[in-house]
């Protein structure tokens, strides 16, 4: 059943989830109604913190527009591997209308069990590997602003660094 | 030649400010050093460091400004900086990223700042805004350059501490610049 989306500051957004046992039917429920409200919502991926339970669970699909596995519903995932860097704009269905320039790894592995209790090894890397990892963090209370990686997008220089042009030497300025 | 100036403006928003204002300064044969714009709350803020060049007569360009200001509906503040002074050596600080945020109260960017200050941790940029959530959630994104004297670990603890006097979630992380 599609769940309403737990809001900050709820204090279950900062927890550190519990462990998800496969054979506990309640598990399967979240598991159900993570898979509905990530479809019936515009998100790419929900955590079981996100619809109020504390438990080590995600769903996420960014498949179509984007490539990857298609629908994954992940039980007590772990991150057993990463490499690469990448910075995009990140948003959270519990912090509405809200982004900013978070730097992830470009390409994890992930062990995880499915519903059925099958140990599993994913490898995921672009958009993907964002949102696992963005999803992640979700079971252990850690929310996207916790990893701002800068304010702007990075494009222009920060202050300690020195001017292009030094200003003694180029009395004029530099034309603009 | 005549000094730096530093030139403020802001006003409701509407398209045309930027063109109205930047038209004035080149016509004036200013040159525009640095400059950052965005939108406050529907206000559209700018704020830009110029160079005039030995043609420039500030007088008019004042004037010029007044115009513009009435045009647009802006506040505009035009005054010289102080002559360039070289930044002290000092040894450069190590730079965080500060990410304050919880359920808005008044005093979160005072108290913030204030331990800031009071640490001689140096803003080099802040913005916030006001997001609806479970009520109102004020989110606080700083820049800021430490000393290196303060260590991360103590930078973290006090950080925590103050987070939990003002009720509201506080995490700081090495700000590291890539080169590529």
């Amino acid at each position: 059943m599609v769940q309403p989306i737990v809001l900050y500051p709820d204090p279950i957004l900062k927890k550190v989830c519990r462990p998800a046992d496969w054979r506990d039917p309640q598990v399967q429920q979240v598991a159900q109604d993570l898979v509905d409200t990530m479809q019936a919502g515009p998100g790419v991926g929900v955590a079981a913190p996100q619809i109020g339970h504390d438990l080590r669970i995600f769903v996420v699909d960014v498949t179509p527009k984007h490539p990857g596995h298609g629908l994954l519903v992940l039980l007590n995932p772990e991150m057993v591997g990463k490499e690469g860097s990448v910075t995009g704009r990140e948003g959270c269905l519990s912090i509405p209308d809200f982004t900013a320039s978070v730097r992830r790894f470009s390409k994890i592995l992930v062990q995880a069990q499915d519903l059925q209790g099958n140990q599993r090894i994913l490898e995921s890397e672009g958009f993907e590997a964002v949102c696992l990892q963005h999803e992640l963090d979700h079971l252990d209370g850690i929310l996207f602003l916790d990893r701002v990686s800068c304010l702007k997008t990075d494009v222009f220089r920060r202050k300690g660094v020195q001017p292009r042009f030094d200003p003694q030497e180029y009395p004029q300025g530099a034309q603009s | 030649m005549s000094k730096r100036f530093s030139l403020s403006a802001i006003g409701h928003d509407q398209p045309g400010i930027v063109s109205a204002v930047t038209e004035a300064l080149f016509k004036a044969g200013c040159n525009i050093e640095d400059s950052a714009m965005t939108i406050l709350w529907g206000q559209f803020a700018m704020l830009l460091v110029v160079t005039p060049n030995e043609q420039t007569q500030l007088d008019e360009l004042r004037a010029e400004f007044t115009q513009i200001a009435q045009k647009l509906h802006l506040q505009v503040s035009l005054s010289e900086l102080e002559e360039d002074h070289k930044p002290e050596t000092k040894e450069p600080g190590v730079p965080y990223v500060v990410s304050v945020y919880g359920a808005d109260h008044p005093g979160i960017v005072s108290r913030t700042t204030g331990y800031l200050a009071e640490r001689k941790i140096n803003i080099t940029d802040l913005s916030t805004r006001v997001i609806q959530a479970k009520g109102p959630v004020y989110i606080m994104l700083l820049e800021v350059e430490a000393p290196r004297a303060l260590g991360e670990q103590q930078l973290k603890e006090e950080l925590f501490s103050l987070s939990q006097q003002l009720k509201v979630d506080i995490s700081v992380r090495r700000l590291e610049s890539e080169l590529l």
